[in-house]
């Protein structure tokens, strides 16, 4: 009963966008909410709940066309991506930051996007090719850092012999310069952070050679 | 002046595209310069002196500066 309102409401206006030539009714809204649950007993873990809600709605007027066939043309085309992420950055504070991409694209450009514009398509593919590589290369530093580290300082010794046996396989990556730095690590987050921001071709070298006569 | 430079050399443009998105997402600001032969000098520093290119073209140099 209360409804039938709003239902006019929206129909008037649906009428009244597509009645002007040309002219497009867009409405899109994004909702994030967060709520993280914390009490005084210390045996109850914290408890969160993160929601995302998005609505998008259009209505497109047939596009005249003066097609040789005498024929209206199509709709418009449109394109929409929306992604949600949560990403490994150790070094966000200890928190991993969430990413979310949304994007709408209409008309020609949304035709046309992978077609003319290679060059959009592929720097969209190479990021999640990044963020791919980023996380395999965070899963494989853990592996090390579990090996080398017991809590937050690195067994030198443990460290060593991994340097030495990745050289082994790798010796155009672990290169002098490269075992002189990796070896001044001396707390767990140094090795992390040297690792994963300049050394990163280091990594898959050090986890290949964990299991090496284990 | 900058804390780090990193530079990447790939044989190949998507590789180096990859490798400047990983450097961006960690905080880097990125350039890739296209060229024939690079030649890296680092022995005032102990370093080696390495001159790359690739016979099948051009070589990608992505440069990182955080």
């Amino acid at each position: 009963m209360y409804e039938k309102p709003s239902m006019y409401r929206t129909l008037f206006l649906s009428l009244l966008l597509t009645g002007c030539a040309n002219s497009i009714y867009f409405y899109e809204t994004e909702k994030i909410s967060l709520t993280v649950e914390a009490r005084p007993d210390s045996t109850q873990p914290v408890q969160g709940n993160l929601g995302i809600k998005q609505r998008v709605a259009m209505i497109v007027p047939r596009k005249s066309n003066d097609n040789a066939d005498g024929k209206d043309g199509e709709a418009l085309s449109t394109v929409s991506s929306f992604d949600f992420r949560i990403m490994d950055d150790k070094n966000f504070f200890r928190f991993n930051p969430i990413l979310i991409r949304t994007a709408f694209v209409t008309g020609e450009a949304a035709d046309k996007l992978y077609d003319k514009a290679p060059g959009v398509a592929k720097v969209l593919s190479s990021y999640d090719q990044a963020l791919k590589e980023i996380k395999v290369e965070s899963k494989q530093l853990d592996e090390i850092i579990a090996h080398v580290a017991k809590d937050s300082d690195i067994d030198p010794g443990k460290l060593d012999e991994l340097i030495n046996k990745a050289e082994k396989n790798h010796p155009n990556i672990l290169t002098s310069t490269v075992k002189i730095k990796l070896r001044e690590a001396k707390k767990q987050s140094e090795l992390e952070d040297l690792l994963f921001n300049n050394l990163d071709r280091a990594i898959y070298p050090l986890y290949s050679s964990i299991s090496i006569n284990q | 002046m900058n804390n780090t430079i990193r530079i990447i050399v790939n044989s190949d443009e998507n590789d180096a595209q990859v490798s400047a998105q990983k450097l961006q997402i960690k905080g880097f600001q990125t350039t890739i310069t296209k060229t024939e032969n690079i030649v890296l000098d680092g022995t005032e520093l102990g370093g080696h002196l390495d001159i790359l290119s690739d016979p099948d073209g051009a070589v990608f140099v992505v440069t990182g500066t955080k």
